[in-house]
């Protein structure tokens, strides 16, 4: 239901984005690590994905799909650690200060809001729920419509009994913008 | 000016993910271990007993009032198998208020606990069974997380001989927690 409801607001918003005045668009790819923030049960691994980027005004949204997998835990006592969760996530980010391909480096805020499963099949584990995230980054625009980016982001995804699973995720990243 | 009123529209967002992580690191994942050794034997000789308890270890003390989920249960066992060919060992648990305990019979344990693996035990002196490998064997896995929300269940470990035929030489019982305001 969650899933669906993020879906529909992401569809709602989207056209009316594209339609208004001014919109410019671009895609990018990002990839880097995901470390676990007070999880015993699971440590540092990889995080990859692609993204839209509709840019109005100030403001840069950005519809990703990202795939992490965390490495197998090392937990103390423990002799036959078990693997890592994987975390497949989509959802939107809204996009502060984004100089969106013009030249020259530019400090950004974001926030987003998406769905994430988080799997693990050894460990018989296997969740959906909403994930809230806010960071914050240096963009750079190196060439005609090109800019690489480096992010920081701290994500909280809840759990069905309402506490939350938390990362800070370290990714670098290459955008494309149309047009320009 | 210009660039300190554009550094000051910042700030709230700034205050904002700070608060947004402060908020979150309050809550966290935890793994609670805790370790048995010289299990009871039924008074009957034909299974073993003992009575988890995680609520003394540092990490439930900690976050007992905000646990929200019980993410994982899982085990360490170090068995021996001196019945001179292959048996399954079978380990059951039962809620902590159940009245079944080391005097009861196997027959009770296996009609009203829950049987939660089916573990396939070489002949061997030295059988160890991982945390991770464990979940090969497991099943009723949720009822488990169910019954350990109070953070204490009863277990209890046998096969299909009598007396029973392998020995555990000790049990660690690994408890995942996810606690969160």
């Amino acid at each position: 239901m969650k899933k669906l409801l993020l879906l529909a607001i992401c569809l709602l918003v989207l056209p009316h984005l594209v339609a208004a005045q001014g919109v410019k668009l671009g895609a990018g790819v990002f990839g880097g690590m995901e470390v676990p923030v007070i999880q015993d049960d699971q440590s540092s691994g990889t995080n990859f994905g692609f993204k839209g980027r509709l840019n109005v005004a100030l403001i840069t949204f950005e519809p990703y799909l990202s795939f992490a997998s965390y490495g197998g835990a090392d937990i103390d006592d423990v002799i036959d650690d078990p693997d890592g969760s994987s975390i497949t996530g989509f959802g939107l980010d809204a996009v502060l200060f984004s100089g969106f391909g013009a030249p020259g480096p530019r400090m950004i805020l974001f926030a987003g809001i998406g769905s994430y499963k988080v799997k693990n099949d050894q460990m018989d584990y296997d969740q959906s729920n909403i994930g809230y995230s806010l960071g914050l980054g240096l963009e750079v625009g190196v060439a005609r419509g090109i800019s690489i980016e480096g992010r920081g982001r701290f994500l909280a995804i809840g759990t069905e009994g309402g506490a939350t699973k938390k990362s800070a995720i370290v990714t670098a990243g290459l955008n494309y913008h149309f047009g320009m | 000016m210009k660039q300190i009123i554009s550094r000051l529209r910042t700030l709230p967002l700034g205050v904002a993910l700070l608060a947004f992580v402060a908020c979150n690191l309050i809550s966290g994942t935890f793994v609670i271990t805790v370790m048995y050794e010289n299990l009871s034997v039924a008074s009957l000789n034909d299974f073993y007993y003992q009575a988890v308890d995680v609520t003394e270890e540092e990490d439930w003390q900690d976050h007992k009032d905000d646990i929200k989920d019980i993410d994982n249960v899982g085990f360490e066992l170090w068995m021996d198998n001196n019945s001179g060919q292959a048996i399954t060992a079978y380990l059951y648990v039962a809620p902590i208020t159940s009245s079944l305990n080391g005097s009861s019979t196997k027959a009770e344990v296996m009609a009203d606990a829950i049987r939660i693996f089916s573990l396939p035990l070489p002949d061997s002196e030295d059988i160890f069974i991982g945390y991770a490998e464990s979940f090969n064997y497991v099943a009723n896995i949720q009822q488990l997380r169910d019954m350990a929300e109070e953070g204490q269940f009863k277990f209890f470990a046998l096969s299909d001989a009598s007396p029973i035929d392998f020995g555990i030489d000790s049990v660690k019982v690994i408890v995942t927690v996810s606690a969160g305001k």
